[in-house]
């Protein structure tokens, strides 16, 4: 039993420290103290979920795919971003792909997000900074937007 | 006097010239920036048909979208935001306003979003309310400034600016577009807003010359 509870703390030691890393490495550590509280997805206009950005700097990957429930795009514009991207299509949940496949709608058809990359949906962040004003630790979200949107760049101090 | 003083007089007066001239400070501009400026929104055209509203626009704006407004019959503002896609914007019936602007004359008060996360609180169908506002002439239109969804120019001028009457402030012009009125007697040009207008609406004012 004493060897299988070693095992478990060690283990658990080992992925917290494994994310912690993660953080560390993608430039913003203070993403792991955001504790998901969901103000900023109640404010956000365009629907994005800014806890989405801060998943995707603790898990140091851009890929991850995040809500972006209200946002307006042409469907091939968003096939060009991301054919893998989801979109509300007849109250369904359809990736983008699949609905042009299928003949639901054309690429002129103004459609509505519903999931998409971090850093697609940071590219498509109107930064109004509402997500930063509402955050009850003040997490400079705006820079984790900024870092996806153009990779590289130098941090504002 | 003995010509030994006149010297001492001249050396105590080129001193006290040259400690004046190498530690008087240097004059700077606590703000050495320019006066903001708002730059117009472009031409609209609305042509409506059957099914669909279409607005061709004279230009696009820097992130791709912009806000197609109308009033309504409670006298408010309630607008959304559309993608431009070859200098047009359609406007379809289904569309639904994603927010709402309690207007007094050119007075703003309280402002409520439509949308929350996934879902509408309450749905305004922008189409039949465009149509009602041709009808009845309420003023609509497109505006590039992003308000209400974005106030990043008046929390930029409220970090800087302490007292409660702000050089910037939103009003409503003739046309029914919300926008920023700047006091320039009481700007003190540290251009925060023109950094952080993320629309590019508000600009930096040009100078004769640059003109």
């Amino acid at each position: 039993m004493k060897k299988i509870n070693i095992f478990l703390f060690t283990a658990i030691v080992f992925y917290l420290g494994f994310i912690g890393a993660r953080a560390f490495f993608s430039g913003y550590p203070f993403s792991l103290i955001c504790y998901n509280c969901k103000s900023c997805d109640s404010i956000c206009v365009i629907g994005i979920d800014p806890q989405g950005f801060m998943a995707a700097s603790v898990a140091d990957d851009p890929d991850i795919y995040i809500y972006v429930t209200n946002y307006r795009i042409y469907a091939g514009e968003a096939e060009k971003l991301d054919p893998d991207m989801i979109i509300q299509c007849n109250d369904k949940k359809i990736k983008v792909s699949a609905a042009l496949n299928e003949g639901l709608i054309s690429r002129d058809t103004e459609i509505i997000t519903y999931k998409m990359k971090a850093k697609d949906a940071a590219k498509v962040c109107i930064e109004c900074a509402a997500c930063e004003r509402v955050c009850p630790v003040k997490l400079p979200i705006l820079d984790v937007i900024k870092g996806l949107k153009n990779p590289g760049r130098e941090k504002s101090l | 006097m003995t010509p030994n003083r006149y010297i001492n007089y001249f050396l105590i007066i080129v001193l006290i010239t040259l400690v004046i001239y190498f530690g008087r400070k240097v004059y700077r501009e606590i703000f050495p920036g320019d006066y903001p400026m708002v730059t117009p929104t472009a031409e609209s055209k609305f042509i409506f048909g059957e099914n669909e509203i279409i607005v061709k626009l004279s230009a696009t704006t820097k992130n791709g979208n912009i806000i197609v407004y109308t009033y309504g019959p409670d006298g408010n503002f309630y607008g959304m935001l559309k993608p431009i896609k070859d200098l047009s914007i359609t406007i379809r019936k289904g569309d639904n306003a994603d927010f709402m602007v309690q207007v007094y004359g050119r007075e703003i008060g309280e402002t409520s979003f439509m949308k929350k996360m996934d879902r509408y609180i309450r749905k305004v169908g922008m189409y039949d309310l465009l149509i009602e506002a041709v009808e009845k002439k309420w003023n609509y239109g497109v505006q590039n400034c992003l308000y209400p969804i974005c106030t990043r120019c008046t929390d930029g001028c409220k970090s800087v600016v302490s007292t409660s009457n702000l050089p910037l402030v939103m009003s409503v012009m003739d046309n029914g577009e919300i926008k920023p009125v700047f006091r320039k007697g009481r700007c003190p040009r540290c251009g925060k807003c023109i950094i952080w207008c993320p629309s590019g609406v508000i600009q930096k004012e040009k100078q004769p010359w640059e003109k």
